[in-house]
């Protein structure tokens, strides 16, 4: 089970959160062509490792939550408010491509 | 016109209180609690805080004379008064921080459940997804949490410890229900 | 007393406490403290069970919950249970256990003529035999198998226990309470650290029940007793006993099952049976100890050949003699301290044949203890059917040796560490050549192992071992312990190591996994098929995948599979533990939540009026909603068409607290809801109320309701019952995330108000009459989409003008606590009127014959053209969805859009799924050109009448027939599509 630092809330069980997707997407401005939104609502890549991603803490604070998740080990690099930069962890010489 | 009252979501909520505590466990339903939930403008945190004179605190209720300060999320707060007339207390609360942020009457919303007794810990342990030893929370924690799959807004009022549990008024016999299931190894 | 009870031993027992109890309807009896195995051992049964699949008679071949032998069913009734392990099923008063896998009884079982069919049924047996042909599986295959293989009978009944979770947090978990898991947990209390230990036994202590060691100058039994007496007596340890750790997970989560009141034959009143923790740990000490293993030769599995671990156990933890002449063959210096049991309990030892040749320390103390020893001689195969009498021995070359009498083998092929919660991790253990194991590797977790679980096997090396673990584990949790802290002592002793004999020479049969009945033939036979991978070679022969999950013979099996392959054990690996350790009850895994607690029931405030009218409810979400209200006599549909029929001709009363509802404050409210609806907000003057339609980013049709403006700066929002957490989510992705410029705030207020619609011509007569001084609802002043507070009983008060029904209707909502006096307000002044209840099938009756839409209709694969709606889409501003509601497919001509159907026969009726088609003799996906969504027998036109979704919709079909083709039902009625306004189109009636 993961356990998420809210920043509201501080550390959470995963249960308390709604998996909300990828929080890469940035939705398009208004007046952004079919193309840019189709992108932003269907096109997901599938990361195996690190991802950032939205977990809405439905029983808690009701924040949007932004997370740094590995897909693979399920670590958790950090947390995040909506409006916080969070930087994926350097990546290992050994092992990577 | 008849006279009609408010009705508790409970019936009576005191004989059911009392006829359901016991040795290890003890409730009690609160009477007479006004509740609203106070939002700050954006940009007008910082000024609400001062004019209601609570803590910035994410996790610590605020004791006020009239009320107390329960913090919900970035910006927002529940008050909870001694105060049968919620009507007044929401007025109250509105002239305070008018002009900075806004109130919303919620004072039939929920229930508080209060619990307390010497095996309250345990008890707790049994719903509550968090870690309230001795060492890690005191007076004032404030938490929201689902407890028996039913979301809880929750607030340790002492040391003894006595938790109150506010839950929202339509899962108010569902809740009273697990708590008087769970509460029974307790005797 | 049984004829085998000792006066020796018994650590385990209160002797004091006589217990009577009954094994397959015969009555016995034991002590508390026994376990099911220790008293029928006592009592001299040995015959406990039935193989799986060959049904030889087998005994307990271990003391603990690795035991694959001794499966038992415990109960009865309600409470029956099957698969119990009768090594861990504590005695009680009146326990009543059957045997399992046998018929007609234990001694005589019918199907041990399974045996005869032996050379079929070896490895991979069903997957070759039950190949075809296929039609066969269900009927006769399946039906074979299920009665063949001995699984027990699960109780028919609901099980009267209750059962709970728990959470615990700690700073420092220890799993498992034996020399090292009490050593860590000392360690890692004295640092201040919140400790956590937990035994899976009754008792603690581990291995020092059965052993002659003495700790810090103390009997290790006694030692331990007092450890966990201070442990306990501690206010930052918390013990579990009686709680197997089964789990390791994600964020150091662990899960545990505490079996409260397995012991005894009821839980006391209030107790649940059982309970399942969830432990949050900081770090983890993982204390698991170890499992013996069997030596494989043949009929290895006659009762009476156990590991001499477990003879140990039986004789010193529970004073019972597994015999009274036990010969012990052995690879390890372990074995002989069950010698050394049993030569001080007076249970005769005729001989300890070691495999090995090199001289030994231990071999030297036996047989200064007058013990005989004999080097480098195995065991060749055991004599006797129903009990053992006597073993074969041969020498390490094969040649025959000697045959001796006993009715007890005690044998040992060395310790598995077990490493099944740290492989849960992810960490795959190695292979240690030196002790004949696999231990872990590298953590990967806030934990670390210690003791037997990482293959130290000393008694005085698992202490300090137990005691670093402890400290380490405090310090990552940031605790520092004291420099005076320090370790239990126990005589440090040297150990020669075992010898690897993974299959004693022999040509019957010899087994590897006892309740498998996976035998060294088997594992052979797999790696000459191929299947030479250790997950294929487990899956072939099903090794290890029984409920004891191969605790005794996973290693052995790899010894085998290493052999046949001629590589390394090494090379060859393990196969990946998953949870649970040992089997838990669907019953703990849900909790409370079954039956009626499945998910919490939420109520209205008016939920026992409905009640006092004889409502049936309706589960909608969590809610319960009136869904009608039945006068005496009255069917299901006579009901629901007298309600709709009469809100028409007087008034009705229906209670729409479930709605959602939010409040929304802020100067950027409207622009706020400009984004969210399709529709504009920014126009609306305070006091009015307006229908909204949101759509989701893909441009589909999400949620639609009535939102009032307040104030300038307060508007109160409502939802479908059924999205309005889903509305409320949207809303904070919303503002939190895509515009946390705007400065709105909002909550939910669905229980702070409760709501009923009052519809009908006499609405307004009703609520003046129940309102009256307080309210002016006349037309002037509250026109249709008109909202307007008020003060009733003290209280503020919301009346809306709007309508569902298409009749002159208001909605009022009040404080949930005044719910009841608002309906019963109504009520009382309705009844001049005509007033009556109604529930939601009304509701959707009346909504029908307007052509309203519904939930039904809001699918998620609706545009708002779709239904009838296009128009409200606003060109003047930006809103979620717009863009992608415009895409090709999404417009096109041929979507299917809403339309109204009446049934043209007299007969028969509509039924919502029913597919419209033109030819109802050639009905297929791809005639339909649409489907009906809502459908009710209408008081109002005067048949069946439903909504539909039809490609081409009213122009292309006006007036038409088609048939709505139901399949299931077989029907296909004639219907004629029209207009969804059924009922006055016009909207007259909305002013009464």
């Amino acid at each position: 089970m993961h356990r998420i630092d809210c920043p509201w809330c501080g550390i959470r069980d995963e249960a308390e959160f709604q998996y909300q997707g990828d929080a890469t997407k940035v939705r398009p401005a208004p007046d952004a062509s079919q193309d840019a939104f189709f992108d932003y609502v269907y096109k997901r890549d599938n990361p195996k490792g690190w991802h950032t991603e939205w977990w809405h803490h439905v029983g808690g604070c009701r924040q949007w939550v932004k997370v740094v998740r590995n897909t693979l080990t399920h670590e958790i690099h950090a947390t995040g408010a909506p409006a916080e930069k969070l930087s994926l962890p350097r990546k290992k010489k050994r092992g990577s491509k | 016109m008849a006279d009609f009252v408010p009705i508790h979501p409970l019936g009576d909520p005191e004989a059911v209180s009392k006829a359901s505590s016991n040795a290890g466990v003890t409730f009690d339903i609160p009477p007479d609690l006004s509740m609203v939930q106070v939002f700050a403008r954006k940009g007008q945190e910082d000024n609400v805080i001062r004019k209601l004179g609570i803590s910035d605190s994410p996790r610590t209720a605020s004791s006020q004379k009239s009320f107390n300060a329960l913090p919900l999320s970035p910006g927002q707060w529940m008050l909870v008064g001694n105060e049968k007339d919620s009507s007044k207390f929401e007025a109250a609360i509105a002239k305070k921080v008018a002009g900075i942020g806004y109130v919303s009457q919620q004072s039939a919303s929920r229930v508080c459940f209060r619990v307390s007794g010497p095996k309250v810990r345990d008890f707790m342990s049994r719903g509550c997804r968090l870690d309230l030893g001795e060492s890690v929370t005191s007076k004032g924690y404030c938490a929201q949490t689902p407890i028996a799959q039913i979301g809880v807004l929750l607030h340790q009022i002492d040391e003894a410890p006595t938790y109150d549990l506010y839950v929202y008024s339509g899962f108010a016999r569902a809740f009273w229900h697990w708590l008087t299931e769970t509460a029974a190894q307790f005797r | 007393m049984g004829k085998n009870r000792l006066n020796f031993g018994g650590t385990k027992l209160d002797r004091s406490k006589p217990v009577n109890f009954t094994f397959d309807g015969k009555t016995y009896s034991g002590f508390a403290g026994d376990t099911l195995a220790s008293a029928l051992l006592a009592n001299g049964v040995v015959l406990m069970g039935r193989s799986f699949k060959y049904h030889r008679p087998r005994g307990c071949l271990t003391a603990g919950s690795e035991e694959p032998n001794a499966i038992v069913e415990m109960r009865s009734g309600p409470r029956r249970e099957p698969n119990t392990r009768a090594t861990v099923a504590e005695l009680y008063d009146g326990l009543d256990a059957q045997s399992q896998n046998r018929w007609p009884s234990l001694a005589v079982d019918l199907q041990s003529v399974n045996q005869l069919l032996s050379p079929w049924l070896t490895a991979g047996f069903y997957y070759k035999t039950f190949m075809w042909p296929a039609k066969f599986w269900e009927p006769v295959y399946e039906k074979f198998i299920r009665r063949s293989a001995g699984l027990g009978h699960a109780a028919v009944e609901a099980d009267p226990d209750t059962y709970e979770h728990a959470h615990a947090h700690c700073d420092v978990l220890v799993v498992g309470a034996g020399p090292a898991g009490l050593s860590a947990a000392l360690a890692a209390a004295a640092t201040g650290a919140r400790v956590l230990i937990v035994e899976e036994q009754a008792h603690v202590g581990g291995d020092l029940s059965s052993t002659l060691d003495q700790i810090d100058g103390k009997p290790a039994d006694q030692w331990a007793a007092e450890a966990w007496v201070k442990l306990k007596a501690l206010d930052n340890v918390t013990t579990m006993t009686r709680t197997t750790v089964f789990g390791y997970y994600d964020g150091n989560v662990l899960a545990a099952l505490e079996r409260v009141n397995d012991h005894l034959a009821e839980p006391p009143n209030g107790q649940p049976r059982q309970r399942m923790w969830n432990i949050r740990a900081k770090e983890v000490a993982l204390t698991c100890g170890s499992h013996e293993r069997a030596l494989t030769f043949d009929n290895n599995d006659r009762p009476g050949v156990m590991l001499a671990g477990a003879v140990r156990e039986f004789v010193e933890g529970y004073g019972a003699a597994p015999g009274k002449r036990v010969v012990i063959v052995t690879n390890n210096d372990e074995a002989y301290r069950t010698a050394m049991v049993l030569k001080e309990a007076g249970v005769e030892v005729p001989l300890i044949a070691d495999a090995r040749t090199t001289p030994n320390a231990a071999a030297e103390a036996a047989r200064a203890a007058g013990i005989p020893v004999e080097m480098g001689v195995l065991p060749k195969k055991a004599v006797g059917r129903l009990q053992v009498k006597a073993i074969e021995l041969q020498r390490v070359d094969g040649a025959f040796h000697k045959k001796v009498e006993c009715d007890c083998v005690a044998m040992s092929s060395g310790y598995s560490p077990d490493v099944h919660l740290v492989s849960q991790t992810g960490v795959a253990p190695i292979w240690r050549e030196d002790i004949l194991g696999f231990v872990p590797d590298t953590p990967k977790r806030q934990e670390r192992s210690a003791g037997a679980g990482k293959g130290i096997f000393d008694l005085a090396g698992c202490l300090h071992d137990g005691h670093m673990a402890g400290i380490d584990a405090a310090r990552n949790a940031g605790f520092e312990p004291a420099k005076s802290l320090k370790a239990s002592r126990a005589d440090p002793t040297s150990a020669v190591p075992p010898l690897a004999i993974w299959r004693c020479p022999g040509q019957g049969k010899a087994f590897v996994d006892f309740q498998n009945d996976v035998t060294a033939r088997d594992i052979h036979l797999a790696a000459q098929e191929g299947y030479v991978s250790v997950e294929h070679a487990k899956r072939y022969t099903t090794l290890g995948m029984a409920t004891d999950q191969g605790k005794t013979s996973n290693v052995t099996g790899i010894g085998l599979l290493a052999t046949a392959r001629g590589e390394p054990i090494s090379d060859v690996g393990t196969t990946r533990f998953r949870p649970p350790y040992s089997p838990v009850a669907i019953g703990a895994f849900a909790g409370h939540e079954r039956g009626r607690e499945f998910q919490p029931v939420r109520q209205t405030a008016m939920h026992s009026c409905g009640e006092k009218l004889g409502a049936v409810f309706v589960e909608a979400g969590l809610w319960l909603r009136p869904q009608y209200y039945p006068k005496p006599g009255e069917g299901v549909m006579e009901a629901i068409y007298r309600e709709s029929k009469q809100v028409r001709e007087t008034a009705g009363i229906c209670d729409v607290s479930t709605l959602g509802k939010i409040e929304i404050f802020g100067p950027d409210s409207g622009e706020f809801l400009n984004r969210l609806y399709i529709n504009g907000w920014k126009m609306l003057a305070p006091g009015k109320a307006r229908y909204g339609l949101m759509l989701r980013e893909d441009g589909y049709v999400f949620d639609d309701g009535t939102t009032s403006r307040l104030d300038d700066d307060h508007y109160f929002m409502t939802t479908t019952t059924a999205n309005a957490a889903r509305v409320l989510a949207h809303m904070e992705h919303a503002a939190q995330v895509l515009w946390p410029e705007l400065d709105v705030h909002f909550c939910s207020a669905t229980e702070q108000w409760c709501g009923v619609a009052v519809a009908g011509p006499n609405a307004r007569k009703v609520l003046a009459d129940a309102f009256d001084e307080a309210l002016d609802i006349s037309d002037e002043a509250l026109p249709f989409m008109g909202v307007r507070t008020f003060s009733w009983c003290g209280t503020t008060a919301r009346i809306f003008r709007i309508s569902f029904s298409g009749e002159l209707a208001f909605e009022v909502n009040v404080p949930w606590s005044f719910g009841e006096a608002m309906w019963n307000a109504i009520w009382e002044a309705g009844q001049k009127h005509g007033l009556i209840a109604y529930g939601t099938e009304a509701l959707s009756v009346l909504r029908i014959e307007k052509g309203h839409v519904a939930g039904n209709e809001l699918d998620g694969r609706t545009t708002a053209a779709d239904m009838g709606l296009g128009r409200m889409m606003s060109t003047k501003k930006p809103f979620i969805g717009q863009v992608m509601a415009g895409r090709e497919g999404m417009i096109a001509e041929d979507r299917a859009t809403l339309v109204g159907l009446k049934i043209t026969e007299s007969e028969g009726r509509l039924r919502g799924g029913a597919h419209l088609v033109v030819d109802k003799d050639d009905a297929s996906a791809e005639t339909s050109l649409g489907w009906v969504t809502s459908v009710c027998d209408s008081p109002a036109v005067g048949c069946w009448i439903g909504l539909a979704y039809l490609q081409g919709g009213l122009s292309q079909h006006e007036g038409k027939t088609l048939y709505a083709v139901n399949p299931i039902y077989d029907e296909a009625p004639a219907v004629e599509v029209c207009s969804a306004h059924f009922f006055d189109p016009e909207g007259e009636r909305l002013n009464g």
